[in-house]
């Protein structure tokens, strides 16, 4: 019989037939190889039999309530972080998307580069204008606020408004700042 | 009330509360899974000890497989055995943290050997235990991470073939021929580890199958 067979029934868990069995002890008679094999087999589960199984070091499932509160705030972590970069590329995306739309529409109702640098310039001295006007209407308005109110109460207005800025820091800086689990 | 009546009602109790508290750490009652990690943390931590060969690396995946149970805990399909589905997890993890080892070139041979926790108070008894789980460990090394792990399932937590297929997605004749490749290299590593002892003293042993 080919001797794959018996090494194939040396390894076997499935039960052999007395005839298989008959055959193999004869064959382990004769092949000192196959003998060799067997016995070895035979001394490695006698070993995984005997070994004993080991503990943990004690306080495992203390560690780990701790690990496990380490993954998850770490989970968290990670899971913000892609939120905002998803957030960030988002707006990125609308504001590339918004400036080439718009790029677009100014070249296309502008025909020249020259067209486009008076429009440019017309549009800048617009703005400062407007600022200006903005200015002189805002120092009016004090000049009769000033008339109409004292300025201890003004200075009191001023210490109210730094005081609610003060506060608004320190609430902001709560709110984001990073929560220390204690365990 | 007889004793093997008493002690299988106790048996009965235990194995309802178990339930029980299996029931609500799939809830996410973190005090039921704690109890959970206590139940099962011996057969984790051996299952990721013999698979890593190294008790602080065993620690550290068995922590990540009660993690990965917690995280998973809605996937648990509860017609499967709930160790069977734990322990599944402790030996993907497992070969994973092997395939990294091995891209990382670090060999479990090259680690250093740990005295290992043993609650046996005799000397002799833990000088031997030590030796039997350092042959082991070289045993279990010479194999792909796959074959330990149906290795160890098979001998250590007497996975049946269809178990051992299920937990780590092989096909059934894949699992036999595994096992059988696993146990021919550990029986020819151990022949040539210890060819000079006596061969008479082992005449007796044989294949399971005789």
């Amino acid at each position: 019989m080919d001797h794959q067979v018996f090494e194939q029934w040396l390894f076997s868990d499935e039960p052999l037939s007395p005839d298989q069995s008959q055959a193999l002890r004869a064959h382990l008679e004769i092949c000192e190889s196959c003998r060799n094999l067997s016995m070895a087999w035979s001394d490695v589960r006698n070993l995984f039999e005997e070994v004993p199984d080991l503990e943990p070091s004690p306080g495992f499932a203390d560690r780990w309530r701790v690990y496990q509160e380490g993954q998850i705030r770490h989970e968290r972590y990670y899971q913000n972080q892609r939120r905002s970069r998803i957030t960030l590329s988002i707006t990125s995306l609308g504001a590339v998307l918004f400036l080439s739309l718009m790029v677009y529409q100014i070249l296309a109702t502008v025909g020249t580069p020259m067209q486009l640098l008076f429009m440019g310039i017309f549009q800048v001295t617009a703005f400062i204008s407007k600022i200006i006007a903005i200015k002189d209407i805002m120092i009016t308005f004090l000049d009769i606020a000033f008339g109409l109110v004292s300025p201890a109460y003004w200075a009191g207005i001023a210490a109210g408004l730094g005081l609610l800025s003060l506060l608004w820091l320190i609430s902001l800086r709560q709110v984001f700042q990073h929560r220390r689990i204690t365990t | 009330m007889t004793t093997l009546q008493f002690v299988s009602c106790r048996e009965n109790a235990v194995q309802i509360s178990k339930t029980e508290y299996l029931n609500d750490a799939l809830r996410g009652d973190p005090d039921s899974f704690s109890q959970l990690v206590e139940s099962y943390q011996t057969a984790v931590f051996n299952l990721c000890y013999r698979m890593l060969g190294d008790t602080y690396e065993a620690e550290d995946a068995a922590q990540e497989t009660f993690f990965r149970a917690y995280k998973s805990r809605h996937h648990y399909d509860k017609q499967r055995s709930f160790s069977t589905w734990l322990l599944s997890i402790a030996a993907h993890h497992c070969i994973d943290q092997l395939r990294r080892r091995k891209m990382n070139m670090v060999s479990i041979e090259n680690l250093p050997y740990q005295d290992l926790r043993d609650p046996n108070p005799n000397p002799e008894t833990t000088l031997s235990n030590t030796e039997k789980q350092r042959q082991v460990r070289k045993l279990l090394s010479s194999l792909n991470p796959t074959d330990r792990a149906a290795v160890v399932m098979y001998y250590w937590y007497d996975f049946s073939y269809d178990e051992i297929a299920d937990s780590l997605r092989l096909t059934l004749s894949a699992v036999k021929s595994r096992l059988h490749r696993a146990r021919k290299e550990m029986a020819q590593i151990w022949m040539t580890q210890h060819s000079q002892n006596n061969p008479e003293e082992r005449i007796n042993h044989g294949s399971p199958g005789i």
